[in-house]
């Protein structure tokens, strides 16, 4: 296999010059496993939110990955993006979501890193630029209000379809926090259809800074995933009301250049080992503790 | 007895001390009752104190464990749970995350809070308003149902298993009971590790007992048995444990199990001890007071027998000098010391054998009777060692002469006797007698001094002169003393008629014991004429003895036989105070010297006389100096010494001194210069012969030559003619006395001499003596 690149390497020279000078932001952009270890380092690109990145250097995400970069041999860096950048800074070109509801490719931008990995919800639209991981964390979106809202939670059903059904009903005319290409975007739950006063936040903000404008009352109600209504909770203790979910059951998921198998590969082949030796569960433990409470599921077995 | 009254006493003393041991002892128990007393009092009180810091530790305990519960109730985690509830929130959506942080929140406290390293809360939980459990962390916890409704405090119900306890602490939020919070704690090891002694203690809650000390294992179900009281001075302690409805109680026991020291078991073991040691003591008593007066006993049958030997040599010995005493007696008894010679006793005893052989066989028995001439004068001139050394030598020589048969013996002084037996006739004696003689004729040396004496020797024969021993050696005696009479040197057989003077001489000895008290003693004076103016110079005084049975003896007769008897020095001191009143009285018709004879035994008697004649010279009140005391030239030869010494007394007196009878003795010149004479005077044989053909003027020349070559006056004595009177005066002699001028006239008679000499008064007729 070896002998066989060697020979290719001469042949292939030329076009690889060209290609070079014509694709540079993609010859330079996120690299396979190879190119990792070559380059030695291993680019994490996160965006500051929940308890995935915290900004000062933690989060599970960012002990997910730099386990993930010692396993590779390789160093680690942090790539500080944005809800609107993210994809980009992967893939070397914008990436939102489509009116249509798909992908839609926007200018080309830098390279920056090798990897997302910051809580990102496995969203269709992304899933048709990037290649998912397999699952990181389990996730959903619940509709939240501040405490003195007057609107009282709703009463669990059993049924999640139901639940979510009874959650938007109380969406009518109510002005409710959202943030486009996110996981948070309103129109992945069809909130227009609910009679909702959709507010969207600006994509360059932290999705960490949608519940300070809620309980500043910029709106009735928010969106909100479930790991950052967490920490919200945790952060606000009694400021906060959950009213229901939004969403069905989600999961998270590192996002990888699709060129890059190998290294998704190697990610989940390490996504797997510490699941099983339950280094991913000191890392739950760690930082949402309280999750296996709502995902049972995901989490049985770690 | 002595040993029993020993023992006695050391057994009294021992069981005093025995009885002060016993009260020592019983002392102690006093002390030891009162002191457990105090001890008890303050065994209590530390007890108690004890108790209230136990209870203070538990009180501290719960206080913390309030705050614990009140920190809980006010926690993040509590406050957000009972919000997001508040709000409505569902378990599924949101409120299992505060649920879940409350249970860590509670799950963390029980981890944090522990005791040695052993948890406190075994269960922690929330009970929401209708009691049911909301979260529970650590054991399964009980409703606290019977404390939903109290106040805002700790309460306290009993826990799941004994030595456990649930604490509840109501929760409030927003202004209302929200809920109650409940802690089941380890009560046992929290009390294990915060109190210390945890013997007899228990925990109540009102009459309930919901911990003890000792019992864990009775089910929670039932209620715990109190602790009971074990005997009798046990109580109870209690002290309430602030905060809760808690009592702390401990069961003090009495102080017999608290305190050995100290117990009824100590006091009655020691009277056992007592009881022991005074019985121990009794019979090591008896045992040591029979072990002491055995040996008591025994060491006074040793000091017995030691006495008892020691008596016995002491006996022994004394027998031996008694044996060796009587063997000297024996030998004194019988023989004489010096001589070696038979003494009186052996004698006689071998005389009358003698006499009893004589009587028998037809014998004869002569007795020579010896005395040494002039012997003590060898006794005085050269000592007594002299003179017993010349007795041996006449000793010897008189042994020699004897045959073995005869007997020699000394009889005492220079007397000797000789028995002479189995004699056929008294020639024989008659030439023993010469034999003897002869032998003692010859020269003795002694001390290097030739020495002669001559031998009296006076004979009786048996059966002529006496056939008694007695009157054998009277006889004898009487012979000698005639030999003695007759000149001495010589031998004469006895004789009646030297009886007949013996025994005159015996009535005038008994005559002489006598003579005193019936006054027939009289002094008569002759008159001394100082041959210069033929003037009285003064008296001698002379004793005369008139006896109704002798007539008037004279005083060559008696005065022998005074000195003999010793009468002398009483007869002398009379004779020396009557001459000294009478011539004392006649100082109104002159100052006359009166001359008193001295004899041998008052001069002997030394300071006596000194004294006696200053007495005597006081007494009358007559000058010394006018004192003349006559000495005879042989008193001069005994203890020259001693004599000189009285004779220079008497003149430091004031006393003169005549040396009497000079002439008719050794008349060494020597002694006269030796004594402190005054004066001298010749012995009247000196004078009788003066003017005869064979009288000796040539001696008393020299004798006035020699008076007055020595400066002494010279009297003469016995001056009858004038023609004496003339030559003495012419030859120098300065006084005489004497018939030619008086004889010794009684004191009245010299009183009318005196007169007549003085005043030509006529003297009346008399007859001169």
């Amino acid at each position: 296999m070896r002998n066989k690149n060697n020979k290719n390497v001469g042949r292939l020279l030329p076009v690889a010059l060209l290609w070079s000078l014509l694709f540079f932001p993609l010859i330079c952009g996120a690299g396979d496993l190879a190119q990792v270890r070559q380059a030695g380092e291993l680019r994490h690109i996160g965006v500051r939110y929940a308890n995935f990145v915290t900004g000062d250097g933690q989060g599970f995400d960012v002990e997910l990955v730099q386990g993930f970069a010692r396993s590779l041999g390789v160093k680690y860096r942090f790539i500080e993006s944005d809800w609107g950048s993210l994809l980009g800074d992967l893939l070397g070109r914008q990436v939102t979501r489509g009116p249509d509801g798909h992908a839609s490719d926007g200018e080309v931008m830098e390279v920056r890193g090798d990897l997302i990995a910051t809580g990102l919800t496995w969203l269709d639209w992304r899933a048709e630029r990037v290649s998912y991981s397999d699952p990181t964390f389990p996730t959903s979106v619940w509709l939240v209000t501040r405490a003195d809202f007057p609107q009282k939670p709703i009463t669990p059903s059993g049924d999640r379809a139901r639940d979510i059904q009874s959650t938007k009903a109380l969406l009518k005319g109510r002005s409710v926090l959202a943030m486009e290409n996110t996981c948070l975007d309103p129109r992945l739950y069809g909130l227009e259809s609910t009679g909702a006063r959709v507010r969207l936040m600006d994509g360059g903000l932290n999705i960490n800074e949608i519940v300070p404008r809620l309980l500043g009352g910029q709106a009735d109600m928010s969106l909100l995933d479930v790991p950052d209504a967490l920490v919200a909770l945790d952060k606000w203790p009694g400021e906060i009301n959950v009213i229901g979910p939004i969403s069905p059951l989600q999961e998270m998921a590192a996002a990888f250049d699709p060129s890059a198998t190998e290294l998704r590969a190697a990610f989940n082949a390490y996504l797997g080992r510490i699941r099983s030796d339950g280094r991913y569960g000191q890392l739950v433990e760690k930082y949402y503790p309280s999750a296996p409470l709502y995902f049972s599921v995901f989490f049985r077995g770690n | 007895m002595k040993a029993e009254q020993l023992v006695d006493s050391k057994q009294r003393k021992l069981m005093i001390a025995g009885a002060l041991l016993v009260g020592y002892v019983l002392l102690l128990l006093v002390i030891g009752f009162v002191g457990q007393q105090r001890l008890l009092k303050a065994q209590r009180q530390q007890q108690q104190l004890l108790l209230d810091k136990q209870a203070a530790a538990l009180g501290y305990f719960f206080d913390v464990r309030r705050d614990d519960l009140r920190l809980l109730a006010a926690s993040p985690q509590l406050t957000a749970y009972l919000a997001n509830r508040a709000l409505g929130m569902s378990m599924q959506y949101g409120l299992a995350d505060s649920l879940f942080r409350l249970e860590r929140r509670l799950a963390a406290m029980r981890q944090e809070r522990r005791i040695d390293g052993k948890p406190i809360y075994l269960g922690l939980g929330f009970f929401n308003q209708a009691g049911e459990r909301v979260v529970n962390s650590g054991v399964g916890l009980l409703d606290p149902a019977d404390s939903s409704s109290g106040s805002a405090g700790l309460v306290l119900t009993a826990g799941l298993q004994p030595g456990r306890l649930q604490l509840s602490y109501p929760v409030i939020h927003r202004g209302q009971l929200a809920g109650r919070l409940v802690a089941e704690v380890d009560l046992s090891m929290a009390a294990d590790s915060l109190l210390r002694q945890q013997t007899h203690l228990q925990l109540n809650r009102g009459e309930r007992t919901i911990w003890r000390s000792d019992n864990l294992a009775e089910s929670a179900e039932e209620p715990l048995p109190q602790l009971t009281l074990e005997g009798k001075g046990g109580a109870w302690l209690n002290a309430p444990i602030s905060g809760v409805d808690l009592e702390l109680r401990r069961l003090v026991q009495p102080a017999s199990s608290a305190s050995l020291l100290t117990s009824p078991w100590l006091g009655l073991g020691l009277l056992f001890l007592a009881l022991l040691l005074m019985i121990t003591f009794y019979h090591a008593v008896r045992h040591r007071m029979r072990y002491m007066r055995l040996r008591i006993q025994l060491s006074e049958a040793m000091d017995k027998e030691r006495i008892l030997h020691a008596d016995n040599s002491r006996l022994m010995r004394e027998i031996e000098k008694r044996l060796e005493a009587e063997r000297k007696l024996h030998y004194r008894a019988n023989f004489d010391q010096l001589t070696g010679l038979p003494n009186r006793t052996l004698v006689l005893d071998r005389l009358s054998q003698a006499l009893l052989r004589a009587e028998r066989n037809g014998e004869r028995v002569v007795l020579l009777f010896l005395d040494l001439d002039h012997f003590k004068q060898v006794n005085d001139t050269l000592g007594h060692a002299a003179g017993d050394e010349l007795l041996r030598a006449a000793a010897d020589r008189l042994q020699a002469l004897v045959r073995e048969s005869d007997t020699v013996a000394r009889l005492g002084g220079d007397e000797f006797l000789v028995l002479l037996s189995d004699l056929a006739d008294s020639g024989g004696a008659e030439g023993v007698c010469e034999k003897i003689l002869a032998a003692l004729a010859r020269p003795f040396l002694i001390q290097e001094h030739e020495f002669y004496v001559s031998t009296s020797i006076g004979i009786a024969s048996y059966p002529e002169d006496g056939r008694s021993c007695e009157i054998l050696l009277k006889n004898a005696d009487i012979a000698l003393y005639r030999v003695k009479e007759e000149g001495r040197c010589g031998y004469r057989f006895y004789s009646p008629s030297m009886d007949a003077r013996a025994r005159e001489k015996l009535v005038m000895e008994s005559e002489l014991r006598h003579a005193m008290e019936r006054q027939e003693f009289q002094i008569h004076y002759q008159p001394v004429v100082d041959l210069a103016d033929d003037r009285i110079a003064g008296v001698e005084a002379l004793l005369r003895w008139e006896n109704p049975l002798l007539g008037s003896v004279g005083p060559d007769r008696f005065i022998p036989v005074l000195e003999e008897t010793g009468l002398i020095r009483e007869v002398g001191g009379w004779v020396l105070e009557r001459a000294l009143l009478d011539i004392a009285e006649l100082n109104e018709l002159c100052d006359l010297s009166l001359a008193v004879n001295v004899s041998g035994g008052q001069l002997r008697s030394g300071r006596r006389f000194v004294e006696l004649v200053e007495r005597r010279l006081r007494n009358s009140g007559l000058p010394a100096g006018r004192l003349l005391l006559e000495i005879t030239e042989g008193m001069l030869l005994e203890d020259g010494q001693e004599i000189k010494r009285t004779l220079a007394d008497l003149r430091s007196l004031g006393c003169r001194l005549s040396l009497d009878d000079f002439g008719t003795g050794y008349s060494a010149l020597g002694y006269h210069k030796r004594f402190p004479f005054d004066q001298l005077k010749i012995d009247r044989r000196f004078i009788h012969g003066l003017l005869l053909e064979s009288g000796e003027p040539a001696l008393v020349r020299a004798i006035l030559a020699l008076g007055d070559a020595m400066g002494l006056p010279v009297v003469a004595e016995g001056i009858e003619f004038e023609d004496q009177a003339v030559w003495l005066k012419t030859e120098g002699c300065r006084f005489a006395q004497g018939f030619l001028y008086s004889p010794a006239l009684a004191l009245p008679e010299l009183v009318r001499f005196l007169r007549y000499r003085q005043e030509g008064v006529a003297l009346p007729e008399r007859s001169l003596n």
